[in-house]
């Protein structure tokens, strides 16, 4: 062996300059490799729980695919190092194979090893292995050499990885920085779609943002490296209900990071229809992927998504710069005064116009929910409602004002009002409507709506309804066929001049116990590629999936979600199962 | 002839034949609409007849179409004149009837 204190420093002077974990890597490997004749050489760090394969040198492959990572709980020479703070020296092969059995099958060009500790400041940073050809003993001076170029080496990692984390801010810094740089203007759309491209470009593979909306949550921009085509087929469409299991929804619901490792998906594509896009997207596969809410005060709005591509795991660091970006967006979009605006208004609706709660009728259960067309800078006139009446039945109505913004909101408001005080008083559903469509020709000869009221009987599941240029309701049992409360329709409320007779008649139905009644206002039935009588068919199929055991909540937000993949009006639903006796 | 060439608007054709008659093709929804009410308002403003709408060419029309019909309805019924609807394809028409509209206009064939 040459003189050891030349090799020593030969190895602190190659190490000077390495400013990187690969560079230090490559200049211990040479100089050992040299002067000391090795030929193998690993190095390893430890990661939090694991021991991790960060350089390496004629390493057998079968050694970079087994054991990339290991457990720092696992009995391998490195997690027995690192344990113990001894170096290892096997004069040959036999020696090592002796002492781990399994890891006897794992092929090496050498046979001669030894095991270093990289120890720095009193803890152990990783290990440093090299392997030679032949048999070698190690005496104390070689030992000594070998120690001591270890301790070079951890010095010159730990410098590295400074380095390495300055650089890392550096880039996360400008990441940030060119984050901020998509704020601005009123149009939250673009914002989100520009952070997206920047979190794309320079940080993740794919990254995406969904906002919440009512009981739903729609992606509203994304982009993808590994993915570009996908993008555009699935941005503001696919709902899903905020109740659902999808790591979004959970995100956004529980207002926590949601991590979805490899292999799946970060979204699950249930929610689609089925079809060749559903089947894309159930092949999508990233590396890792993380789920971050996106809050306004105590409260999630939305979720940003960051996915790195297959084989790569996002670690602390990126987990945490994710945490940052997401915060960033959040303000970013918040701030943007059309989202303000835009939430404001479906606050406002939601809080003060629609009923806080549904009636509740011993024997049946009924559920309703109201999904906005957020799309437009205003929300619309759809309104739901239900009341028990002084006699006892329940009463059911959901209309639509023609228009949208605060003036078909305010004449929502009133009718919805003027409804409930026309069924409390005593009228029927057809001298309601009549009522309704003689205040709007008197008072807003400009406004018109379509409204179905619909009175039952709690006990006997007799109905009273009428509809003024409403669609059909439907009627659905489990295991039976749905039906349809078709009728020949009559003019909208507010559509025939003052004094004009009124066209409204009640009908008579009845609803059998399981079976379920649903109101529901165009939007749902509606779309932009599909005729009404299509809309309609798919809302019956989908409607009569209905399981017993679900609650009518559930199934009121899921069959919205399904149907409105491409809402381009405000969707109402109303849901009222009487029970099984 | 009035012809409407707005790019958003591509997908919607509204002239005006020399009788008055409004030729419609294309689809109808909420960002086409106001393309058609602002021609059909000409016809109701400017003539003194019944107006006819030809809907033969229109391919799709959602409840944003329904509205524009109501709206143009009413003055037309305040001052004795008819709306007349020709030719609706069958998934137009279904639309009108499920409306309500039906009951309103004069349907032709």
């Amino acid at each position: 062996m040459p003189n050891r204190l030349v090799v020593v420093r030969e190895v602190a002077a190659a190490l000077g300059t390495a400013r990187t974990a690969n560079e230090v890597g490559e200049a211990v490997l040479d100089a050992v490799a040299e002067h000391l004749g090795a030929v193998t050489a690993t190095i390893w760090l430890v990661q939090r729980d694991d021991l991790v394969l960060v350089h390496s040198r004629n390493a057998d492959p079968v050694v970079l695919e087994r054991m990339p990572r290991v457990a720092l709980t696992d009995d391998v020479p490195g997690t027995d190092v690192i344990r113990t703070r001894e170096a290892y020296f096997f004069s040959a092969r036999a020696e090592l194979d002796a002492r781990w059995p399994q890891l006897a099958d794992i092929p090496s060009p050498s046979n001669a090893m030894v095991v270093l500790p990289l120890a720095n400041a009193g803890s152990v940073a990783g290990v440093v292995s090299f392997g030679f050809e032949g048999v070698r003993e190690f005496d104390e001076q070689d030992r000594v050499a070998f120690l001591a170029i270890a301790d070079q080496c951890a010095i010159a990692l730990d410098r590295a990885q400074l380095y390495e984390a300055a650089r890392a801010d550096a880039a996360a810094n400008e990441l940030l920085a060119r984050v901020s740089e998509a704020g601005g203007g009123s149009d939250w759309r673009h914002i989100a779609r520009r952070i997206s491209e920047v979190c794309a470009e320079q940080f993740v593979d794919s990254c995406g943002i969904t906002v919440r909306e009512g009981v739903l949550v729609r992606r509203v921009a994304a982009t993808s490296r590994s993915y570009p085509e996908l993008v555009a087929d699935v941005i503001n469409r696919f709902p899903t209900p905020l109740n659902s299991p999808s790591p979004t929804a959970t995100a956004i619901r529980t207002g926590r990071p949601v991590r979805v490792p490899a292999p799946d998906a970060s979204e699950h594509p249930e929610a689609m229809p089925a079809g060749e896009l559903r089947d894309r997207v159930a092949h999508v596969r990233f590396g890792d992927s993380w789920l971050i809410p996106l809050f306004d005060g105590p409260v999630a709005f939305g979720a940003m998504g960051f996915a790195t591509p297959v084989g790569e795991v996002m670690n602390p660091e990126m987990v945490a710069l994710a945490e940052r970006v997401a915060e960033r967006a959040s303000a970013l979009i918040r701030s943007a005064s059309e989202f303000a605006r835009h939430r404001a208004a479906v606050d406002a609706l939601h809080h003060v116009l629609l009923p806080a709660e549904v009636p509740d009728v011993p024997g049946w259960e009924v559920a309703a929910c109201y999904v906005p067309f957020t799309a437009s800078p205003t929300v619309g006139g759809d309104w739901w409602d239900g009341l028990v009446l002084p006699d006892g039945r329940l009463a059911l109505t959901v209309g639509d004002v023609a228009g949208h913004g605060v003036p078909a909101v305010a004449v929502m408001g009133q009718l919805r009002n003027t409804m409930r005080s026309h069924l409390v008083a005593g009228l029927d559903p057809a001298e309601s409507l009549a009522g309704l469509s003689a205040l709007l020709a008197w008072t807003d000869p400009d406004a018109h709506a379509t409204a179905v009221a619909v009175v039952a009987d709690p006990g006997t599941g007799e109905l009273v309804w009428a509809s003024a240029g409403h669609p059909p309701p439907l009627v659905t049992c489990p295991g039976g066929k749905p039906r349809w409360l078709d009728v020949p329709t009559a003019a909208p409320l507010g559509a025939l001049p003052r004094g004009r007779p009124h066209p409204y008649r009640n009908h008579h139905d009845h609803v059998a116990p399981g079976e379920a009644l649903h109101l529901y206002s165009d939007g749902l039935v509606e779309g932009r590629r599909r005729d009404i009588d299509t809309g309609l068919e798919l809302l019956a199929a989908a409607a009569s999936r209905d399981q017993p055991g679900t609650a009518a909540q559930a199934r009121c937000e899921g069959l919205v979600a399904e149907l409105v993949q491409e809402v381009e009006d405000d969707v109402c639903l109303l849901i009222a199962r009487r029970l099984d006796c | 002839m009035v012809g409407v060439g707005e790019p958003e608007d591509e997908y919607l054709s509204v002239t005006t034949e020399p009788d008055g008659t409004v030729v419609v093709t294309g689809e109808v929804d909420l960002y086409s609409a106001p393309t058609l009410e602002a021609v059909i308002d000409g016809a109701v403003a400017g003539g003194e007849g019944n107006v006819v709408i030809d809907l033969a060419g229109v391919r799709f029309m959602d409840s944003a179409g329904l509205n524009i019909i109501i709206r143009c309805y009413k003055p037309l019924d305040e001052q004795g004149r008819l709306l007349v609807l020709r030719s609706p394809q069958e998934a137009v028409r279904r639309t009108l009837e499920l409306g309500g509209i039906t009951t309103l206009v004069v349907m032709e064939s």
